[in-house]
């Protein structure tokens, strides 16, 4: 019979516990250089000799002390889950700040194995660690690892399994002892068959922390806790806590690390220019351009490659005689090939943003704009989500749980759909491609610029209407800058792209046949008066202000689905050629209106439900969709009555 | 002199002495090593003014001017003139400062190894200054380039 242990990473943000959760599980779980990616725990399992492990990772985390709702998760698995045993991930560079986190686990009464991460890096900046002394300090073991290049996964389970060791720091003056052992004797009694780690609650309620407080007042103890407290000298000990915990951390160390004297290192001098005063925001702009120049034109053969590809299949396709033929032909490839030639597109896109994280740059991109948010009524927190929004909204949301404000959250979900992710691209590039030509890349950095402003306007809105006055107080670290790794890319294109492929095959198809379906029904009739045209037809008045065609009309429809059928819906009634198609229903004035409307119209029915999952209620979701509705009308609307009256077509 | 980490400009080297920010945001510094005692580098300031990079510890962290304005710091020598207290000082080094800044200092009489006395530093605004017995206004800009020790 296998033995089952359960193991969880906890550490500090940006460390490595993702890394070292793939090098545990064998998974491929995507791993930045930006504190706050992971928000919410994931779960592996692997087998050891005759053991089966359950490994969970955590949101990183600096103390125990919990405000956003990443934290919180971090917090109540270690309370309530009670992990057989924790590996505690450290960046080994910077210990002193890391085993602040060691320490708290260790008082949670909780088997810790202290995980001496990014030994490479101890090594390039010549720090000298004795792993054995430590371990003999802190009375834990202790592992070291370079996660990113593999792990020795039975050091780590031998570690982890290893009870000879036990700990109990006291390294708080005698007087404030007394009052955390009489906390915990009074609290003994009433809450020791819940299994709540006394000496953490005793010293909790000291620093003042909520969780603690409602557990003792559940158990009817705080009042004499309080009194207790009182009586001493420690009516707030957060302070006399931290620096208890400092003094051991650097009387330990002391004795166990030796660290050059600081020098200008290469972080330092790319900060010097990344940062700077005049230079770094024409840089940041810079660089997103060189970003959108990369993926289109190094994705652009192989979109033809595809494209041909497709065409002749198509051409085979209509060779099966009958209804079969036209399904596949008409429907099946030239609607989700349309959407397949984007493929490489969308990926060097995500190779592209791959780069940017891995590398730690957006952590400074959030320190050069982040004054800009600050006028937006967002923090830099916010700006991780909308970042992520580029990729996908649906995922992105789920990352504003690294935002403490709820109201600010809340706008933070609100605006995420306007900025325009990675499925609307597929519609851009069609667009695009189709009218602007060889211009056809400033064409789409436009509409993703004009959705940066659009999303950071609303979100002005929203606050307003929501009163949220501020925004919640920043702290962001800022990561050594890495060289990124081609593992560490491929994970992240490989698990952003495959969403896309799955929509693909999935949903799009779907959608695609049914599209199909309807614009050949009643059977044997053409596609202007299929079922399909009818209800383009019904619908076409609503948007006939916006001079869109009934064609136009139902792909919008479709489109609400998910993006990309935007596209695949044109595709079944282009005939093959879709660029020559939608010249013939759009001028480009009416084509960069499209654009516009694609860009703020609703969230895709995938976003939608994550609104819902992560605000717990319809009414954002249903508010979002009108909201973004009704502005989509009203600025495309504007956009070409201001273009028909200054261009004459 | 007791400032705020908000008056501290680009290259100040800092003595954390208290803070009244919100206790969540305290207790996440406390994690980060933000303790009374510990020593804070102003690193770089944002392009618009906000926030700025700080250093403790070897960890980088940036900060809002609305958070920084309520940590109170004690800046140590050598420090900018710009949060220099009344007293005599001496000129150690100029840092952050392009060749047109050089020449002001020149012809103001401020170069290094000078002597210079504070007359008013109201931190905000202008500050007044003694050198060669003649008295000089200089504008914060100017005073956050020029570092300075105490002369006893």
């Amino acid at each position: 019979m296998a033995k089952k242990i359960k193991i969880a990473l906890v550490g500090n943000p940006n460390v490595g516990k993702t890394a070292l959760f793939n090098a545990l599980t064998g998974s491929h779980q995507y791993v930045a250089n930006w504190p706050g990616v992971t928000v919410e725990k994931k779960t592996g399992r692997f087998s050891w000799k005759d053991y089966e492990v359950d490994v969970v990772d955590l949101p990183g985390i600096y103390t125990l002390r919990a405000r956003s709702i990443d934290e919180r998760v971090a917090r109540d698995y270690l309370i309530q889950e009670r992990p057989d045993v924790v590996l505690d991930v450290v960046d080994a560079t910077n210990l002193s700040r890391n085993l602040y986190l060691t320490i708290q686990l260790s008082e949670m009464n909780l088997k810790t194995v202290l995980i001496l991460n990014q030994m490479d890096q101890v090594e390039n900046m010549d720090i000298k660690i004795n792993t054995s002394e430590l371990s003999k300090r802190l009375g834990i073991r202790v592992v070291e690892t370079v996660a990113t290049k593999g792990v020795d996964l039975d050091e780590i389970m031998e570690a982890a399994l290893d009870t000879s060791l036990s700990v109990r720091y006291q390294i708080y003056p005698e007087p404030f002892e007394k009052l955390v052992k009489k906390i915990e004797e009074i609290s003994k009694g009433e809450l020791k068959n819940n299994g709540i780690p006394l000496r953490w609650l005793a010293l909790s309620f000291s620093e003042g922390d909520e969780l603690a407080k409602k557990i003792l007042e559940k158990g009817g103890l705080i009042k004499e806790v309080e009194k207790a407290a009182a009586a001493s000298e420690y009516q707030n000990a957060s302070l006399v806590i931290a620096r208890s915990r400092y003094n051991f951390i650097s009387s330990t160390l002391k004795q166990v690390e030796v660290r050059p004297k600081a020098s200008w290192t290469v972080t330092d001098a790319l900060d010097h220019v990344f940062t700077h005063k005049i230079l770094g925001i024409p840089i940041f702009v810079s660089i997103l351009w060189m970003m959108f120049e990369f993926a289109f034109s190094s994705s652009s053969p192989l979109s033809d490659l595809i494209e041909l590809g497709f065409n002749a299949l198509g051409s085979y396709a209509h060779a099966i005689p009958g209804w079969l033929g036209s399904l596949i032909g008409d429907g099946i490839i030239s609607g989700v090939g349309s959407v397949l030639v984007f493929v490489p597109l969308i990926f060097f896109m995500f190779f592209a943003m791959g780069i940017l994280e891995d590398t730690g740059y957006m952590s400074r991109a959030a320190f050069l704009i982040d004054r800009l948010m600050h006028r937006f009524k967002l923090s830099g927190k916010a700006f991780i989500p909308m970042i992520l929004g580029f990729g996908c909204n649906a995922s992105a949301i789920m990352t504003t749980r690294t935002v403490e404000s709820e109201k600010e959250r809340i706008i933070s979900i609100l605006i995420n759909p306007f900025i325009s992710c990675s499925a609307r691209l597929v519609v851009y590039a069609v667009i695009a491609g189709a009218f602007f030509g060889k211009f056809a890349g400033l064409v789409i950095f436009s509409i993703y610029m004009v959705s940066v402003v659009f999303a950071l306007s609303m979100a002005v809105v929203f606050s307003f209407l929501l009163k949220s006055r501020e925004s919640s107080p920043l702290t962001m670290e800022l990561p050594r800058y890495q060289l990124p790794t081609g593992k560490g890319l491929w994970i992240y294109m490989w698990s952003r792209g495959k969403h896309f492929l799955k929509k693909a095959g999935g949903i799009i198809l779907g959608a695609t046949v049914l599209v199909w379906f309807l614009s050949n029904m009643p059977w044997g009739t053409s596609a202007q008066n299929s079922w399909a045209a009818d209800i383009g037809k019904t619908l076409a008045p609503i948007f006939a202000p916006l001079h869109f065609g009934w064609h136009i009309t139902l792909a919008l429809l479709f489109g609400g689905v998910a993006k990309e059928v935007t596209v695949t819906t044109l595709g079944t009634f282009a005939g093959g050629n879709l660029s020559v198609f939608l010249k013939t229903v759009l001028d480009p004035i009416n084509a960069y209106a499209l654009m516009l409307f694609v860009l703020i119209y609703i969230p895709c029915v995938a976003t939608q439900a994550v609104m819902h999952m992560e605000t717990g209620s319809y009414k954002w979701p249903i508010l979002s969709v009108i909201w973004s509705l009704s502005s989509a009308y009203i600025i495309t609307f504007l956009f070409e009555t201001v273009g028909h009256l200054v261009v004459r077509i | 002199m007791i400032v705020t980490l908000r008056d501290c400009p680009e290259n100040t080297k800092c003595v954390l002495v208290d803070s009244d920010i919100p206790d969540s945001l305290k207790n996440r510094l406390m994690g980060m090593g933000w303790l009374p005692g510990k020593m804070i580098e102003v690193v770089r300031r944002a392009p618009m003014g906000d926030p700025t990079i700080y250093l403790v510890d070897s960890t980088k962290i940036f900060l809002r001017e609305d958070e920084s304005q309520m940590i109170k710091v004690r800046p140590i020598y050598p420090m900018p003139l710009a949060v220099a207290e009344k007293g005599v000082y001496k000129i150690v080094s100029f840092l952050g400062g392009g060749p047109r800044f050089m020449e002001r200092a020149k012809n103001n009489g401020l170069s290094i190894g000078n002597i210079v006395e504070v007359i008013s530093n109201p931190l905000r605004g202008k500050i007044i200054v003694m050198v060669n017995g003649r008295e000089y206004t200089i504008g914060r800009g100017f005073s956050e380039k020029i570092f300075v020790e105490a002369v006893k």
